[in-house]
């Protein structure tokens, strides 16, 4: 079994199909919960979510983000990116650092 | 603050201990944090020159595929996919940074190998789409390892600045103030003790 799942809409996801990976489409937030919930079960490694999946799930998300497993990724879907990503290690480097320093660097 | 102690040698000397640990446990917190923000920035750099890299060539890819499926039928699409022999194999392992484990990915992709599905249903677009997922995926691993390992780093680094904190701000002054306190009251009592004998002394002489 392949140890990558991408979580998405199907446009986004399906190609991925190709690499023998789990690509697991949903429709709404509903499902996409649900979906992340049981490929964590099922015990995939790298989990690649499309930025609407993140948005739907963050407190699910939130829960992994300490654990060594899963490791859950954002990624921009086929309509394009809105920089969760970004906003996500900006995030991470006010929490450990206790300002947020690249805010001035990308002014 | 102070703490609640008994102003005797006893409690003299043990709150010296406390110290002379809380100083030396303060000091090596203090380098490990040193340490982690040291490989904590670092990484965050690399993430986001990755992120931005890795994001340009999705989009790439996605356009890619979507011209490639206007072309397509579905379920000639879903055919071709599923019969993909190019499948990646992915190795996780752990990799020590300090006290923390980080995942440590690598994936195994065959290069020569051929899609496998027929070339009559499919089209030239969706083996150039899937040439570029095929190039964009190590990629993504990266970023899913490096992002992960900075969250993981994120979290150690904020625990162990409470830590720190704690020792330096509130730990080693409140020992401070009370082995100062205590030693006062000691030399105090020292102080009453020779008056104390001086006028005994006084009274037995006049006697």
């Amino acid at each position: 079994m392949s140890k990558i799942a991408f979580i998405g809409d199907r446009d986004s996801v399906w190609g991925f199909k190709a690499f023998g990976v789990a690509a697991l489409p949903v429709a709404d937030a509903e499902e996409a919960r649900e979906t992340l919930v049981a490929a964590v079960k099922t015990g995939y490694v790298i989990i690649f979510v499309t930025e609407d999946v993140y948005e739907a799930c963050s407190e699910q998300i939130g829960e992994y983000r300490d654990l060594p497993i899963p490791t859950v990724t954002v990624l921009p879907n086929i309509r394009g990116s809105r920089g969760l990503a970004a906003a996500e290690i900006h995030q991470a480097v006010s929490a450990a650092i206790g300002a947020d320093i690249l805010a001035d660097s990308e002014k | 603050m102070r703490i609640r102690a008994n102003p005797n040698r006893m409690q003299l000397l043990r709150l010296k201990r406390r110290l002379v640990l809380a100083k030396r446990g303060h000091k090596l917190l203090k380098d490990k944090q040193e340490e982690l923000m040291r490989r904590f920035l670092g990484m965050v750099h690399q993430a986001r020159a990755l992120r931005e890299e890795v994001e340009a060539e999705l989009a790439h890819a996605y356009r890619a595929f979507i011209s490639a499926r206007f072309d397509m039928d579905g379920s000639a699409m879903e055919a071709a996919l599923a019969f993909s022999q190019r499948l990646v194999e992915l190795h996780a392992d752990r990799e020590q940074v300090m006290n923390l484990k980080v995942p440590k990915f690598t994936v195994e992709l065959p290069e020569d190998a051929e899609f496998g599905y027929g070339y009559l249903e499919t089209t030239a677009e969706l083996d150039r789409a899937l040439e570029l997922y095929a190039a964009v995926l190590p990629k993504l691993l990266r970023v899913a390892e490096t992002e992960k390992a900075i969250q993981l780093i994120a979290a150690e680094l904020e625990k162990t600045r409470r830590r720190v904190n704690a020792l330096e701000h509130i730990l080693v002054p409140s020992l401070e103030e009370t082995i100062r306190f205590i030693s006062d009251r000691l030399s105090e009592l020292e102080r009453e003790t020779a008056t104390r004998l001086m006028k005994v002394k006084e009274i037995v002489r006049q006697h």
